[in-house]
């Protein structure tokens, strides 16, 4: 079964092995942070409107400085993610490994069947079959230490949708600025909306391969 | 997998190979060990797809705690590509594989096992009772690479030279020279790209004493079989790749 990423339309494996998601998702954090910068943009553009504006848009002036706080925290969540999501990734590729070695482990030690030396193989074998499963619950926290820190963007990105509404609120008292200020709004509201469709992806893709 | 034992005499030459068992459209692989009293030594151990069937044949002669060091004459797959699992089986152990090679080869896993890099102009490795001397034989094929000989045994461990590409089940020694040199020829025309270090290599070689010449795929060379070897490859002319391009795109 394929699914299609919505952006790139391009067919991509629902479920993949969990050290190609996690990088997977790394990569498609860059579009995030590309998005976020748009925000912060955004910002400095909607307080350049303010100022102009003076009084008319006195209280627009603190939603401005929340909007570029909001880009600024999902610059460095990404980045946070984005490192998370590549050890986890590691940790992921080592875990494969170990069940890798396992398997031709015990493959090596079926062929020598009763041979004196065969215990000393099953040993091994045991021996790397602890250090997966070491490595599969090391993967799940560092996996559930990602969902978290995705789930800490799609909070901040709700956070914009009641910003974007209470701009556009403020707007109105700003006269000839309004139109200026709807574009701001605007603009945050459709940046966040797109955030929230690749954390949304991201978050089933890690979900997908946890299973 | 088949084992022959091709020396015993206080210590033992072991050679694995002819594996029925190996996956479909990779090439077949000599590998060696050289057990010696408490200490063993791998001498290109392989790939990963052959790596269960080496594992449990070197099993029977020793316990995998016993592999003191692994040799990697060059940076090829069918050479070290299971290395990355040898790291659990033998965490000890010391990888002997040209210094050039280093930051390659670590990429097939080299966690525990300890890169000991041979520089250019060889070394040696000295076990309970053999010594074994790392031979410089750059540029046949790799541009960092290493042949073994162990001057009690009399045995050289020649790598990819003397390699032949051969059908599954092949004898494990060279029984007609002449009718041999066909299975020789497009390998070492193709694959050997200097003819300078080619005949340089024979040179040195030719000072040796050698009872068993001992390539990575393909049979083995006994006694006259060794000369004939040195007197056909000094004739070759190699790096006909060359010549081969030349004939096609621009």
């Amino acid at each position: 079964m394929v699914h299609v990423c919505q952006k790139s339309m391009k067919p991509y494996p629902q479920e993949q092995a969990f050290f190609v998601s996690s990088s997977v998702v790394a990569g498609r954090l860059l579009t995030v942070m590309q998005i976020a910068k748009e925000i912060s943009l955004a910002a400095k553009n909607a307080k350049a409107i303010a100022e102009r504006a003076g009084e008319k848009a006195n209280s627009f002036k603190p939603i401005t400085d929340f909007i570029d706080e909001m880009g600024r925290e999902t610059i460095k969540l990404v980045e946070e993610i984005n490192d998370q999501a590549l050890s986890v990734s590691r940790s992921a590729v080592e875990e494969l490994r170990c069940s890798d070695a396992c398997d031709r482990f015990a493959q090596a030690a079926e062929l020598l069947g009763d041979h004196k030396r065969a215990n000393s193989l099953h040993e091994q074998v045991e021996h790397i079959k602890q250090d997966a499963q070491s490595q599969q619950k090391e993967v799940r926290k560092q996996a559930n230490v990602l969902l978290d820190l995705l789930d800490r963007i799609w909070s901040c990105m709700r956070a914009s949708g009641v910003i974007s509404t209470r701009s556009r609120v403020e707007a109105v008292s700003a006269d000839e600025y309004q139109d200026s200020l709807n574009v701001v709004a605007e603009t945050i509201e459709k940046a966040s909306e797109r955030i929230k469709a690749i954390i949304r992806d991201c978050e089933r893709t890690i979900h997908l391969s946890l299973k | 997998m088949k084992e022959t034992i091709i020396y015993d005499e206080g210590y033992q030459w072991i050679m694995f190979g002819r594996d029925p068992e190996k996956p479909e459209g990779i090439i077949d692989t000599n590998q060696f060990m050289i057990k010696d009293g408490s200490r063993s030594v791998l001498l290109d151990p392989g790939g990963v797809e052959i790596f269960s069937s080496m594992l449990a044949c070197v099993t029977r002669h020793a316990d995998p705690s016993e592999i003191t060091d692994i040799f990697a004459s060059h940076q090829d797959p069918d050479i070290i590509s299971s290395l990355g699992l040898w790291d659990k089986a033998t965490p000890h152990a010391k990888l002997h594989a040209p210094w050039l090679w280093e930051g390659f080869i670590r990429h097939f896993g080299c966690n525990n096992i300890q890169y000991c890099g041979i520089a250019d102009e060889g070394g040696e490795i000295e076990l309970s009772h053999a010594r074994l001397q790392f031979i410089p034989a750059h540029y046949l094929h790799s541009s960092g690479n290493f042949n073994i000989y162990d001057p009690k045994a009399k045995i050289l461990m020649s790598g990819d030279i003397g390699a032949a590409l051969e059908p599954e089940g092949a004898p494990m020694f060279v029984e007609d020279f002449d009718e041999h040199v066909q299975k020789m020829t497009l390998f070492h025309q193709r694959w050997m790209p200097s003819n300078r270090a080619k005949n340089d290599w024979v040179r040195r070689v030719r000072k040796l004493d050698i009872d068993i010449m001992a390539p990575q795929h393909g049979r083995l060379f006994k006694g006259d079989d060794v000369k004939r070897f040195l007197d056909w490859f000094e004739a070759l002319e190699v790096g006909t790749g060359l010549k081969d391009s030349a004939r096609s795109y621009a």
